[in-house]
């Protein structure tokens, strides 16, 4: 394998475990005992005070009801705030869909390795592009729906609500409670039986015998658990799974070309100051690429950032999620406020003073000494082998 | 550059996304029947199902567990709170200081109210044909377990059949629960859609 050494993926597993947390908490929230979490992903109170909103949930309550709620501005603005200073780190650090699909995405890449292992180079792996301008269009679609049809358009499709409700209330409600009032008794009773043919209570959804080993009934609960998210999620639980197996042909299909959400966080987090920050001395080398090929927005760190000698990742798609920094053999990107790089070292091989002036000012075409000169090995570990350019 | 072909491509969607709305709305797709119960000072549902966030904060602060959320299988209320008082009826927040789910609400959608009499979630409706009393059985379930027989709610006629009084009655279900009949002969009518519930009416009526 054309690969460097496994080495540990700190901001991924960073990221993910924000966002099973952000999950955890909303799960523990629905219950009595721990009432600081309160809420799903379009709306939660902390601590039983402090509100936050989806500001996209916000924007489109504010549309389809034409008048401004107050609490619930004052939660998007919270939200508006952080996504101001921080750019769209909802995306890879918070959202539920996201933890699933970045899940997904590594079972792919995963897999792809496994049964294509002749083109099981990084390349291989980033699979075919999407447009990444049509999910504006969704945005201005759902607010356009939201106005005119007075009703929150998103919200009610979205499959990051879908999951969020899932783990939070349609896993624990009884499928009875999730179906409407007045159809469905009789199918509940007939569910509950199948998991559980002695179960006399069957009302209160737990439907388990006293005397089951708990293996079994944890296997009951979960069985129950799926079948009250099938009952209330209907068919979008099915275009749900649709996009999922989708994203093993076309890659971050939701994240990339759909989500309005993400888009109406790129678009506020136009200016953040958190930036993925590229080290002077390697601006406008070109190296080996792998940060564009794991990017999960798709977006050509080497070719459009490195190369062109920008000082930080200024596209509007990049979630800060840290997938390049991870995947970065020499330790070329940092995540941060301010570049917190070593300081610059002469070239070892000419002299030439390699210092972030004389890097960044350096265009492709002129560069002040050969740039392999500064192939510098990374602090702590080398790549086993070169990667063949 | 790229930056305007995204807000093209927004106005275009908003554009679009306004003719589609526009053609939901005329096409009847707010409506849902039947109409589902609302917490407590909920809006008419159109207001409603526009106000709603689907937080389902209400849902989770509910001390009775009266509340779910509706799923998307329920197309425009996914993610609204409603209750099946068949299971669990609104017991209007019995011994706290206040309606929580009015209170935790972010948005409007629910709306405070002075007192608990004044909410107007729907109306019992007695079904003559199964209900026990209109059958020859001496019963009154309902009658004892309503929490506003005081305000007249639920009175007798002179051959001892429950008679709702439309004023009086918040619509919580508590009687639809305790009524002995399965399934319940009084069944609480939601407030929103008139129009529809008149259907209704005429359908139980023949």
């Amino acid at each position: 394998m054309a690969r460097g050494p496994r080495r540990f993926h700190r901001w991924k597993w960073l990221r993910r475990s924000t966002a099973v947390l952000f999950l955890v908490l909303l799960v523990l929230g629905a219950r009595d005992d721990f009432h600081w979490f309160r809420g799903s992903t379009t709306g939660t109170r902390l601590f039983e005070v402090i509100p936050l909103s989806d500001p996209l949930a916000a924007l489109e309550i504010t549309l389809s009801s034409r008048t401004l709620h107050w609490t619930m501005l004052t939660g998007a603005a919270i939200l508006v705030g952080a996504c101001l200073l921080l750019g769209p780190v909802f995306c890879g650090w918070v959202c539920p869909l996201g933890l699933l699909l970045d899940v997904n995405d590594g079972i792919r890449r995963r897999l792809r390795r496994l049964f294509a292992p002749r083109k099981a180079g990084k390349k291989a792996e980033r699979g075919p592009r999407v447009p990444r301008a049509t999910r504006y269009g969704i945005l201005g679609l759902v607010l356009g729906f939201s106005l005119v049809a007075g009703v929150p358009a998103f919200q009610i499709i979205s499959p990051i609500n879908l999951v969020s409700w899932s783990a939070v209330f349609f896993a624990a409600q009884s499928p009875s409670a999730v179906a409407s009032s007045t159809e469905s008794h009789d199918s509940t009773a007939e569910t509950l039986t199948v998991v559980s043919p002695t179960d006399e209570s069957q009302a209160s959804g737990v439907a388990q015998p006293a005397e089951a080993p708990p293996l079994r009934r944890a296997w009951n609960r979960v069985v129950l658990g799926a079948q009250a998210i099938r009952h209330a999620a209907g068919p979008l639980l099915w275009l749900l799974l649709a996009l999922i197996v989708l994203e093993y042909f076309l890659p971050r299909l939701w994240c990339r070309a759909l989500c309005p959400l993400g888009a109406l966080y790129s678009t506020l987090g136009r200016f953040a100051l958190l930036r993925v920050r590229i080290n002077p001395q390697q601006r406008g080398k070109a190296r080996c690429e792998h940060c564009a090929y794991d990017c999960p927005m798709g977006i050509e760190v080497m070719r459009d950032y490195t190369l062109a000698g920008k000082p930080a990742i200024d596209d509007l798609e990049c979630t800060r999620c840290g997938e390049c920094i991870d995947t970065c053999p020499r330790g070329v990107l940092q995540l941060g406020f301010r570049d917190k790089f070593p300081p610059a070292e002469g070239c070892p091989t000419c002299g030439a003073d390699a210092a972030g002036t004389q890097a960044s000012s350096a265009s492709v075409g002129d560069k002040p000494h050969n740039p392999l000169h500064v192939i510098q090995s990374p602090p702590a570990e080398t790549p086993r082998e070169p990667h063949a350019p | 550059m790229a930056l305007s072909r995204r807000a093209f491509l927004a106005c275009l969607g908003a554009g679009a996304g306004a003719a589609l709305g526009g053609l939901f709305r005329s096409a009847g797709g707010l409506r849902r029947e039947p109409p589902l119960l609302r917490p407590p000072g909920a809006l008419d549902e159109p207001d409603f199902l526009a106000a709603c966030t689907r937080c389902g904060q209400c849902v989770e602060v509910c001390p009775f567990d009266t509340l779910k959320l509706a799923g998307p299988g329920q197309g425009v209320a996914a993610g609204t709170p409603f209750f099946n008082p068949e299971e669990v009826p609104c017991e209007l927040c019995e011994g706290y200081d206040d309606l929580k789910c009015i209170t935790i609400c972010p948005t409007g959608a629910l709306q405070p109210v002075k007192q608990r009499a004044d909410i107007r979630i729907g109306t019992a409706v007695v079904n003559e044909e199964t209900c026990f009393a209109f059958n020859g059985v001496s019963c009154r379930s309902c009658w004892h377990k309503c929490p506003f027989t005081d305000r007249g709610a639920i009175t007798f006629d002179d051959l001892l059949r429950p008679v709702i009084s439309e004023e009086a009655c918040v619509g919580c279900g508590i009687c639809t629960l305790a009524c002995p009949t399965e399934p319940t002969s009084i069944p609480v009518r939601p407030r929103s859609w008139p129009d529809v519930l008149r259907r209704g009416d005429a359908s139980t009526e023949s």
